[in-house]
């Protein structure tokens, strides 16, 4: 039984492959597109996880489609956004899924379409290895639906009541986001990050813009919001009312922008609680399941896990629209043959594509790329890793298969020492080329969790925050409210990184590396070798693993990173809408 | 209708979930389409606030192109900005320029020459120019110093890029504008699917009216309406900038072939030239010329001339026969028919006779001064077949190709008897080019046409070998530079074409990095034809041509052992049977821009790169959409031509598999061919049918699809023993 799993045309595009009930592949377009947040139909996933699958387009039994398009016109025809300046009124046409389906991808297989909130709660409960659950999402929105209260019970989801547009926890925000100059969609988690460095101060004013009823209702002070524009998500009024001026993007951040960014995150992190609590209240479970973009805010993750009433919670990795393909993709598994494709807990992410060493051997040798060659020398390639990294070097990690999802996880990761004062610096300056402002997550073995961290369970994901306690000074890592967002790291789902870190402590006694995604700003996670190397060669790392294969910078041609940062992708218009990628809104 | 909880006002107070339903539903969004294509449905009205920002104030000065203004020591000056993106790529000026002042020296008139890649001297830029011939001449002619020449041509540049240089031009008090353009006037005005209501409009009557004829008629039209305005805009230009304007009409070489698929004919008519075409390929590779004369002539009474490929067809036999005219009118028949789908299939620059001919009136009746530089090359060469040595492609010219066209701009300029004085001006105006350059240079524009020339029949060997082979010959250092190409072209490292350090000795000694470069890279992948020919001329010359080529085909043959999918871009043989949507993907090189290969022709080939030494099975999933689901009709599938299996084929996918015994197969590239089922379509339906999808603004299917294959996989196995 093959099953492939769709999401597409709002951002992210993703596609999966269930086969047997198995997951054997999940991959997003914007990986092989390089254009970050590719909303396209996954024509290029498409094709990774047939051939990942080992099958091709005769053997699919269904076609999964995480969202139904019908409804979603009508919500969008109750509240016409926009013209879009489109006079072809392509945002009427609700057959293009299918129809592109058909045609581009020229499946025959029957397609299955599930709402969009129900595809994310599978995405969840059929992934968390709970026999029984509540099950929360909250995004933007989806057709109707901004958010869902759900009860997973053995095979099935029932969906218990729902939060409907324009009312969204997502989209309050998004507002913010947009109102603090970030892109929507983007920006969310630079929102979060940004936080901690402010006052509490506007949580009067961002508590009228949001109030959860005692029903679970969630209601937007609509005065506030204008979801119909297409450049930005408030009204004047909230100007007034915050008594601020939006910031513009790419201006200097200020007390006040840090103090709006702490009162949103107080204010969500409330309303999150709330219907947590709505939603033990229904369903007495002591388990949740969460997903929807909102699921990404791990700072919010850890504030239920430790405020809230349930015992334990399992947060979709790939949380936003993304991971919503394996979602539908378990429904249609489940509407096939009655049950449900897994009980296991999904315990990894590396889903996507994985290159051969002798293939990366040959590319380097004729790329004229002097790199050291460690096949069948694992445990000297680890311990010459480790090395580096603690003389202070940063290191791009590339093994083995890429990881779905929005986190770099020890398989597209950029690594570095935690220890040292001006690492986070460094790796903004010269990497990652992004606000300075916002921290670094750090990997650790999971056995040294205890002596380090608050936290008692294995957080495999980097979906959850929590305070480090360390005796060890690991200021790139640390958040300045003394928080980080680990991910754990065993030997089973990741060993070669598992022993890295071990190489690593047993040098500095330190058990934790610097674990950041393998990008530069603007660009998505690094997908081949090649893409790792341009990556590498357009940024400063000092060393680059490919595999079994070590290069440091200055192996590289003189010309190669003056043509790295030249052909590096750039922002692109959509090739359909022509509308700048960057620029889709959360609900068109 | 359930409205959402909390909402007290919804903005729109219409049942929206019945309406969702309903557009969602047959034939709905199809009312709303025609609706707003007719004008009647105004989408803006009252629902949506725009907001239109207010047009930005002109400031005093502008940039022109690269060039941005300053003031030095109180005087305006434009100097080249440093690295802009993409766009600075395309502009590559000669005379090495950094500064510009804003006007010229006292006594010396000022000469802008403005226009695309064949006024820009594209693959000599900047060694030599036009605008360089150009200076030369005037000097030759005049005294030295009498003209200054500003060169402001820029590669890719369209009709409003011309207009829009040409006013920011006044900037530099030009006395004479000459605009050197057209041959990209044709882009964005072909069949656009999703085109605004206005331009679908137009299309649509015409196909309603006319078929596909339609569309080649109205995409004519609408390059002349350019043609107008452009001219237009230029004449008010001149006359506010106080400038001569003299505008000179490119001529293209007519050896070029442009051949496109057909559009649909009505009832069987599209398959009845189908049947044509492949007697007349039949007859021209026989040579048997009477015949292909016969048959193409009967395939342009079926397409009412309409159709670029059946002239060609038609030309390639009269010029066989020695009817050297018809054979030209034919050419340029092909030429003024190409284009019109350059969503759908490759297009390449080029100025038709319709549009020469529509140039060269409105000059007249605007009183524009206009040479054309057809019948200035006929005059040098003797006829238009003869002038291929002036080209080095379809457009771009050789340096005796700028001279001669820059001789009689430069005659005009000067006041000077352009008859009496050309070939004087010609020779003593001819360049002392570096031999790298030249050689370079040549070398490129074989690749150039090697890449995208659509032709009627694969190249004869020798034809590109011995333009390679010419341009070895120019020096000896040319030989390390064409092996680093095909180091640079390595199949490993086409995911970054500009990373390897080959590439990078490839570009540093190209005439102008960067561009010429992309230009020429042109596909990705095996590049057989291309690869051959280069290694046979490495080979002529000396120069280890069978050692380069077969480094080369490694990465290829580990592949084949490895198991690879031939529909991947690197191995599809490029024939212009590419799928209408390939120019929308950004990576089309790298990684697979369509799914499902779709063939817009009869057959279909693939390079299959062997050791020669092993046996190699084939799995080929396929389709033949046109057919019923049922596996009504056969595909042929060859090596070369040896059939290897007949594959029943329906409208539905289906998966075969076969055996080819290692004894078929050479070592290195062999054609793996699939031959699909012949048409049996109605083409009036199939037409209608297009027709809807356009007024939808959806890929019209205007073109038949013979046949899909969702895979064809090899996978080198046992190895003889």
């Amino acid at each position: 039984m093959n099953v492939v799993g769709v999401s597409a045309y709002f951002h992210d595009s993703s596609c999966c492959l269930l086969q047997d009930g198995k997951l054997v592949a999940a991959a997003s377009e914007e990986r092989f597109s390089r254009f970050k947040h590719d909303p396209r139909l996954p024509i290029q996933a498409f094709r990774y996880c047939l051939e990942e699958g080992g099958i091709d387009i005769t053997d699919i039994d269904c076609l999964a489609y995480y969202e139904q398009p019908t409804k979603k016109l009508a919500r969008q025809l109750t509240f016409p956004i926009f013209s879009n300046g489109d006079p072809n009124l392509s945002w009427l046409d609700a057959r293009k899924p299918e129809r592109e389906i058909r045609e581009l991808l020229g499946v025959e297989a029957p397609i299955r379409f599930y709402e969009h909130h129900l595809s994310h709660a599978a995405s969840s409960f059929y992934f968390s290895g709970f026999d029984e659950a509540a099950i929360l999402t909250v995004d933007g929105v989806g057709e109707w639906a901004t958010c869902t209260y759900a009860l997973g019970s053995d095979d099935h989801i029932r969906v218990l009541d729902e939060v409907r547009f324009p009312h969204s926890v997502g989209l309050f925000y998004s507002a913010i986001t947009a109102f603090l100059g970030f892109d929507v969609l983007d920006g969310e988690y630079k929102v979060m990050g940004l936080a901690p460095y402010g006052e509490p101060r506007f949580v009067p004013e961002m508590r009228q813009l949001i109030r959860l009823r005692e029903d679970g209702q969630v209601e937007l002070d609509l005065r506030f919001f204008d979801f119909r524009s297409m450049n930005a998500m408030y009204t004047s009024e909230l100007e007034e009312l915050l008594r601020a001026t939006p910031r513009a993007p790419e201006s200097p951040i200020e007390a006040v922008h840090k103090d709006l960014a702490k009162s949103a995150q107080v204010v969500l992190e409330e309303t999150l609680l709330g219907q947590a609590e709505h939603l033990f209240t229904s369903t007495r479970q002591q388990r949740l399941c969460l997903a929807g973009g909102v699921a990404l805010n791990c700072v919010a993750n850890a504030r239920l896990l430790r405020d809230g009433p349930f015992e334990e919670i399992f947060v979709q990795p790939a949380a936003g629209d993304a991971g919503s393909c394996l979602g539908a993709a378990a429904l249609a598994h489940l509407d096939l043959t009655g049950r449900r494709h897994s009980r296991d807990r999904l315990d990894h992410v590396y889903l996507g594509p994985d290159y051969a060493s002798d293939e990366i051997a040959y590319a380097l040798q004729k790329l004229e790329v002097l790199a050291i060659d460690f096949r069948g020398k694992d445990t000297e390639l680890v311990a010459t890793v480790a090395d580096h990294l603690a003389r202070g070097c940063v290191v791009g990690w590339f093994q083995g298969r890429a990881e779905f999802g929005p986190r770099s996880l020890g398989a597209r990761s950029i690594l570095a020492d935690p220890r040292a004062e001006h690492m986070r610096d460094h790796i903004n300056r010269l990497v990652k080329k992004r606000e300075g402002f916002r921290p670094f997550a750090p990997s650790i073995l999971a056995t040294r969790v205890g002596d380090h961290l608050d936290l008692d369970h294995r957080s495999p994901f980097m979906l959850e925050t929590c305070r480090v306690t360390s005796n060890l000074s690991l200021p790139a890592i640390t958040h300045v409210d003394g928080s980080c967002r680990p991910q754990t790291v065993d030997g089973q789902t990741n060993p070669r990184f598992a022993a890295l870190l071990e190489a690593f402590e047993s040098r500095t006694g330190c058990p934790f590396l610097l674990n950041t995604s393998f990008n530069v700003r603007g660009e998505p996670i690094v997908c081949s070798p090649l893409d790792a190397l341009r990556c590498f060669g357009a940024s400063g790392m000092d060393y680059l693993v490919l595999a079994d294969f070590l290069i440091p910078q200055e192996a590289l041609p003189e010309s190669f990173a003056r043509f790295a940062s030249a052909t590096m992708p750039r922002p692109w218009n959509d090739a359909f809408s022509r509308e700048p990628l960057h620029a889709v809104y959360t609900f068109i | 209708m359930a409205r959402p909880k909390g909402i007290d006002n919804p903005p729109l107070d219409v049942p929206c979930e019945l309406l969702a339903e309903l557009l969602a539903g047959p034939g709905a969004l199809e009312i709303a389409r025609l609706l707003a294509l007719s004008g009647l449905m105004d989408q803006a009205s009252g629902r949506v606030a725009v907001s239109t920002p207010a047009p930005p104030q002109k400031p005093s000065a502008e940039p022109i192109g690269p060039w941005i203004p300053v003031l030095e020591n109180g005087e305006r000056m434009f100097v080249r900005e440093p690295y802009r993106g993409t766009d600075f790529v395309w502009w590559k000026p000669s005379f090495r320029r950094e500064a510009i002042a804003s006007r010229a020296n006292a006594g010396r008139r000022r000469v802008c020459l403005i226009g695309e890649s064949a006024a820009a001297g594209m693959f000599y830029t900047p060694h030599y120019t036009p605008a360089i011939a150009l200076s030369r001449l005037l000097a030759t002619l005049t005294n030295a110093d009498a003209f200054e020449v500003i060169d402001l041509t820029r590669n890719s540049m369209n009709a409003t890029e011309v207009s829009a240089i040409a006013e920011a031009a006044l900037q530099l008090h030009p006395d004479d504008l000459v605009v050197f353009a057209g041959n990209n006037w044709f882009a964005g005005q072909g069949l656009r699917w999703e085109a605004p209501p206005e331009e679908r409009r137009h299309y649509s009557e015409c196909m309603a009216n006319r078929g596909s004829a339609g569309i080649v008629a109205t995409f004519q039209q609408r390059v002349r309406d350019v043609a107008d305005r452009t001219l237009e805009q230029l004449g008010h230009t001149a006359s506010q900038g106080k400038a001569r304007l003299l505008f000179v009409v490119p001529a293209v070489d007519l050896s070029w072939e442009r051949v496109e698929p057909l559009a649909w004919l009505e009832g069987t008519r599209s398959c009845e030239w189908y049947e044509l075409h492949e007697v007349a390929a039949r007859a021209l590779e026989a040579c048997d010329w009477a015949c292909a004369e016969r048959s193409a002539l009967a395939m342009v009474e079926l397409d009412g001339g309409s159709n670029p490929t059946s002239q060609r067809m038609l030309g390639r036999a009269q010029l066989a026969l020695g009817r050297r005219r018809e054979a030209l009118c034919a050419f340029e028949a092909e030429l003024d028919h190409a284009n019109a789908y350059e969503m759908f299939c490759q297009s390449i620059p080029g100025t038709p006779s319709f549009l020469r001919d529509h140039i060269v009136s409105r000059c007249r009746q605007l009183a524009i001064d206009c040479i054309d530089l057809r019948a200035v090359f006929e005059a040098h060469t003797g006829s238009p077949l003869e002038w291929q040595r002036l080209f080095l492609d379809y457009c771009h010219m050789t340096p005796e190709g700028m001279n001669v066209a820059m001789a009689a701009a430069a005659s005009r300029l000067a006041g000077v008897d352009e008859n009496d004085v050309s070939k004087r001006l010609v020779s003593e105006a001819e360049p002392n080019l570096n031999a790298r350059i030249e050689g370079v240079a040549r070398f490129y524009g074989a690749l150039c046409t090697a890449h995208l020339m659509t032709r009627l029949l694969p190249p004869e060997p020798d034809e590109l070998q011995s333009k390679i082979r010419a341009a070895l010959q120019r020096s000896p250092e040319m030989a390390e530079f064409v092996r680093d190409y095909l180091r640079a072209r390595n199949g490993a490292l086409v995911a970054t074409p500009m990373l390897s350090a080959s590439s990078h000795r490839v570009i540093a000694q190209s005439n102008n990095p960067f561009l010429d470069y992309i230009a020429v890279r042109g596909v990705a992948g095996v590049d057989s034809a291309v690869v051959t020919a280069i290694g046979a001329a490495l080979d002529d010359v000396g120069q280890g041509g069978s050692e380069a080529l077969a480094e080369y085909l490694e990465y290829y043959e580990l592949r084949t052992a490895c198991g690879v999918d031939l529909t991947m871009p690197a191995y599809i043989e490029r024939s212009g049977a590419l799928a209408p949507y390939l120019k929308y993907e950004s990576e089309r090189e790298t990684r697979r821009a369509l799914p499902i290969y779709r063939s817009l022709w009869p057959s279909s080939a693939f390079t299959l790169v062997s050791r020669g030494d092993a046996d190699v099975d084939v799995e080929i999933v396929c389709r033949a959409p046109l057919h019923d689901a049922a596996e009504s009709g056969v595909a042929r599938l060859s090596i070369g031509h040896q059939v290897l299996a007949e594959l029943p084929i329906g409208g539905r996918w289906v998966r075969h598999r076969v055996h080819i015994a290692a004894a078929m197969l050479r070592r290195g590239c062999n054609r793996l061919v699939v031959t699909w089922p012949s048409l049996s379509t109605d083409g009036t339906c199939a037409f209608d049918e297009a027709q809807r999808r356009y007024r939808l603004a959806q890929p019209p299917h205007v073109f038949p699809v013979f046949g899909e294959l969702f895979a064809c996989k090899v996978n080198a196995t046992r190895r003889r023993a």
